[in-house]
């Protein structure tokens, strides 16, 4: 069975079908999700919230994309909208939001996020590498974390991202020096330790 | 200097995939059947608005017909034929 056809199968209300292409996919989803969310119950609710959505969409899959290259697209517009939804609710809220001192711009405190895959060495840096993530621009953030914690090689994510190559070589590169620019704001001492 | 950001930037090496619940297909399967259930009541409530309406208007066509014929019959045809002075 090709791709198209198990997707017309899932059209067709087929649950086989439907559990066959949710073993394939949900930890690449939740994988790609809880990145973005860098929380368990929210990377859930969006996972159900993902496959639903390919459940009543399956009718509309051209087959023009690759299966895989479809349901990343789904998986990453949905956390991308989830993003901004919190983004504009906690930019109104007076108890949640402060003023950063050098620009006024509204800033939050971001939770430590422990990615359940990290390595146990590693938790601390990864805690960090998480935290200052929330400094980079969209589509630079979803470049990272679709080579950089899904694996993923570069024409696959410019596939996904409907771009090219050369495009997701240059988000990653401005990615990494965003990063460790927000890293040395961060932790302006850490090198001198 | 550079050496601890790249650490930072490197420990996500080695990464595993981080894997959902494992009743989340359940939790799926189950928004699915709602939904489902869902859309079938919306349609039979369309459906039902749709038979009354017609009820309706078939009642007030058979109604406004019956009425019609009624007043022809009560219509005598000779006391008409009197009135105009026809002889």
């Amino acid at each position: 069975m090709n791709e198209k056809e198990h997707i017309n199968q899932i059209a067709q209300d087929n649950k086989e079908a439907f559990q066959k292409l949710y073993e394939l996919y949900s930890s690449k989803v939740y994988n790609t999700i809880i990145s973005y969310t860098k929380n368990e119950e929210d990377a859930e609710e969006l996972l159900q919230d993902v496959f639903l959505t390919i459940y009543n969409s399956a009718n509309t899959f051209k087959g023009e994309s690759s299966m895989s290259t479809w349901i990343y697209r789904i998986a990453i517009n949905k956390s991308l909208d989830f993003l901004r939804k919190k983004n504009s609710v906690k930019r109104f809220g007076i108890f949640t939001s402060l003023y950063k001192k050098d620009t006024g711009d509204i800033v939050h405190e971001s939770v430590d996020f422990d990615h359940p895959g990290v390595k146990l060495e590693n938790k601390e840096n990864g805690q960090l590498l998480f935290k200052a993530m929330d400094c980079l621009a969209e589509n630079q953030k979803t470049a990272f974390i679709l080579t950089q914690i899904e694996g993923l090689s570069q024409q696959e994510a410019a596939d996904i991202m409907n771009t090219s190559r050369k495009a997701i070589e240059s988000l990653l590169q401005r990615a990494k020096a965003n990063l460790k620019k927000d890293l040395e704001k961060y932790y302006p001492n850490r090198g001198l330790q | 200097m550079e050496n601890w950001k790249n650490e930072i930037l490197n420990s996500l090496e080695g990464l595993e995939r981080a894997n959902p619940p494992s009743d989340s297909l359940q939790k799926i399967q189950q928004k699915i059947q709602e939904q489902n259930e869902a859309f079938q009541r919306q349609w039979m409530a369309v459906a039902a608005a749709v038979v009354i309406t017609a009820c309706i208007i078939i009642f007030f066509v058979l109604s406004y017909n019956s009425s019609d014929e009624l007043t022809e019959s009560t219509v005598p045809y000779s006391e008409l034929v009197s009135d105009y002075s026809l002889y």
